[in-house]
């Protein structure tokens, strides 16, 4: 009888054991928010990876457009309209042997 | 409080409980079963919306020549692509499309019809298309990294490069034959995508790992667009129907340029006719005419005969059988030098039939005719030479001078390059290497010897005869560079009737052949000119526009004048000595 009257004193009052399911299910809904912070972050930080990577990606297509228009704008055919039509030059590498004269230098 | 009142709450929080409960058990059953019963059904159904399946195609890989610059590449466009399973209202959807890519409606409508998870709408689109449509936030409307070939010298070498489809498959030219090395790689990878369709997967760099192998040519850029300047020049001012250049190394092989005319724009081959799309220098064969006699010359000079054995030339009228030749000269006695200087059909005809079919045959054999070079250009023509045991009594005689047989334009080139090159005949080279898509050499092809066509001292006769023929009397006369010496032959062939047999009546074709520097030769080049108008002589047509590439050429490689002049520097007074 003695016992029983000890173990009774023992029991936690019924608002003590409420306190400790608040700080049990307080303690999951920390983790659930936690959690989603986290996978919020990694979800935001594949969006910046892969805007990153585009981003990369759309600059080197540019620079290898602007390397192909290099190339277009520096074509032998394109050149030579210029020289010939705008700048009125001409090539005569035919006749490019200087021949020198006068007196023994 | 009453004690029925008491009662009554109780029931009611008895009742309340029971029903909490009943509800906590139907969740539980319920994760229990979305959780183990249906969890890949749901979780299948979730990877649809937010990552889908696709195919990413590595970029085609670059043709570059010799210097690498690039002939043909690739640059970046964007496709539309759709998943029509995912389409709702497919009429709406075309109708907005078609606006902007203006594409017949229904056709996009019926694509966007199916039950397909992906069509493509349309292939590389402008950058503004794509935008416009990104704006319109269309439902099942993708937008995919594709590739567009590119041909940034435009019409230059366009007949050797050929081109590509829509689906970057080759369809002429060196596109077509080694689509197998330049095609890149495909992959299916599953892609992750955002609430509004954004890929969040970093696969797409993958593209770039995909890529197809390079190829490196041995062309010259600068000579190739030199050749095809002088032949459009030389076709235009003599109201030629087309016209073709080679240049080649003569102790390598090398191919510096392959240029035809007309030409076209590969980057939008659909606006020209197909016929202009062949490769001529490897797919067409011709009779050559009097280019051919520096070969019946060598056969004879291996037979025995001095170069300057002398033939009887008959005053200019030769009858074998039923067969009559002419020389646009008559000519009694002339020896083999004269024969090709000034190129005297009779001359050839009795040195063809002196040495025999069998001599002659195996020496043009030898050569190279009648066979492929294996260039590798896609629809490779042999040429025709029958075999000896077939001819009749006129062909030895006719082929003497370049008629009853026919070559490609790479077979001749080779053949002259081969006594520039003391006898020894290389195979073309059209490819030097094949380069992987991080730069590493995969294969290199190196200069190939064939045969002996004909011993050193015998090719150094031959090129003596061919200087002759290049003198200011010979046919060649205008082909003559000032510093150097300069070994040619010219042709001129009548073309065969389509009508009827025999010969056309004014239809020629005026060739020039020849190398220079004499002593060391540096290039070799071929000049085809197909129905001149106004002139038809080799000498008068083709020359001069071998003579200017030759120069421009020796002027781009740096090539030291050969004739020896006094080079003591005096100063100038500007005089010509």
């Amino acid at each position: 009888m003695a016992i029983k009257n000890n173990l009774r004193q023992k029991a936690l009052p019924p608002q003590k054991a409420g306190f400790c399911w608040i700080a049990v299910i307080f303690l999951i809904f920390c983790e659930l928010l936690a959690y989603t912070w986290v996978r919020t972050e990694s979800t935001q930080t594949i969006l910046r990876v892969s805007h990153a990577q585009e981003m990369l990606i759309d600059k080197k297509s540019y620079h290898k457009a602007l390397m192909v228009e290099r190339d277009r704008l520096s074509s032998d055919d394109r050149i030579t309209k210029i020289a010939k039509t705008k700048l009125n030059l001409s090539t005569d590498t035919l006749k490019q042997t200087i021949y020198f004269s006068g007196d023994k230098g | 409080m009453s004690k029925d009142f008491k009662k009554g709450m109780k029931q009611r929080i008895i009742v309340l409980q029971i029903l909490m409960v009943a509800a906590i058990f139907l969740l539980g059953a319920k994760s229990v079963d979305i959780q183990f019963f249906k969890a890949e059904e749901l979780s299948l159904k979730a990877e649809k919306d937010y990552s889908r399946y696709f195919t990413v195609k590595g970029e085609r890989g670059q043709i570059l020549d010799r210097s690498m610059n690039k002939l043909a590449t690739s640059i970046d466009a964007i496709s539309i692509t759709a998943c029509p399973s995912k389409i709702t209202d497919p009429a709406f959807t075309a109708r907005k499309l078609s606006s902007i890519l203006n594409i017949d409606q229904e056709k996009i409508q019926k694509t966007l019809s199916s039950k397909r998870m992906f069509a493509w709408i349309a292939r590389s689109v402008s950058p503004e298309q794509a935008d416009k449509i990104r704006q319109m936030n269309l439902s099942g409307i993708y937008f995919e990294a594709d590739s567009k070939r590119f041909y940034p010298n435009r019409n230059l070498a366009a007949q050797i490069l050929g081109f590509t489809d829509a689906e970057d498959r080759g369809l002429e030219g060196l596109e077509f034959k080694y689509n197998d090395i330049l095609e890149g790689n495909s992959l299916n990878i599953r892609i992750k995508q955002d609430g509004n369709g954004g890929v969040l997967d970093i696969d797409k760099k993958k593209r770039v790992e995909l890529k197809g192998n390079s190829i490196v040519l041995t062309i010259d850029k600068k000579i190739q667009f030199l050749s095809e300047q002088t032949l459009e020049r030389t076709v235009k001012a003599h109201d030629a129907k087309s016209g073709m250049a080679l240049v080649m190394r003569p102790k390598t092989g090398e191919l510096l340029s392959i240029a035809h005319f007309p030409e076209f724009n590969p980057n939008n081959f659909r606006h020209y006719d197909s016929e202009v799309f062949r490769n001529r220098a490897v797919t067409d064969a011709f009779e050559p005419g009097s280019a051919m006699k520096v070969f019946t010359a060598a056969a004879a000079l291996e037979k025995g005969f001095a170069p300057k054995s002398i033939f009887f030339c008959e005053n200019g009228t030769y009858t074998i059988g039923t067969f009559t030749i002419h020389d646009t000269h008559p000519y009694e006695w002339l020896s083999i030098n004269q024969i090709i200087k000034f190129s005297s059909n009779i001359g050839a005809a009795k040195m063809g039939e002196t040495i025999g079919d069998r001599a002659l045959h195996t020496a043009l054999v030898k050569f190279g005719f009648g066979d492929k070079t294996f260039v590798g250009c896609p629809g490779e023509t042999s040429g025709t030479l029958s075999a000896y045991l077939k001819w009749s009594k006129i062909d030895a005689g006719a082929i003497s001078f370049g008629q009853g047989i026919s070559v490609s334009a790479i077979q001749l080139i080779t053949g002259i390059s081969a006594i520039a090159n003391d006898g020894i005949l290389m195979k073309p080279l059209l490819i030097k290497k094949i380069i992987s898509n991080q730069g590493q050499d995969l294969k290199i092809f190196h200069p190939e010897s064939i045969r002996q066509a004909v011993s050193p001292e015998m090719a150094r006769q031959v090129k003596n005869m061919m200087s002759l023929a290049v003198l200011e009397d010979g046919t060649g006369g205008k082909a003559a560079l000032d510093n150097y010496t300069v070994c040619g032959k010219t042709g001129t062939a009548q073309k065969a009737s389509k009508e009827k047999k025999g010969y056309a009546k004014n239809k020629y074709i005026s060739v020039f052949a020849g190398f220079a520097p004499e002593e060391n030769p540096e290039l070799a080049i071929l000049i085809v000119i197909d129905e001149p108008k106004k002139q038809y002589y080799g000498g008068d047509v083709a020359a001069p526009a071998f003579k200017t590439i030759m120069a421009e050429s020796f002027n781009y490689l740096n090539v030291p004048p050969e004739k020896s002049k006094p080079m003591v520097a005096f100063v100038s007074t500007g005089e010509k000595k």
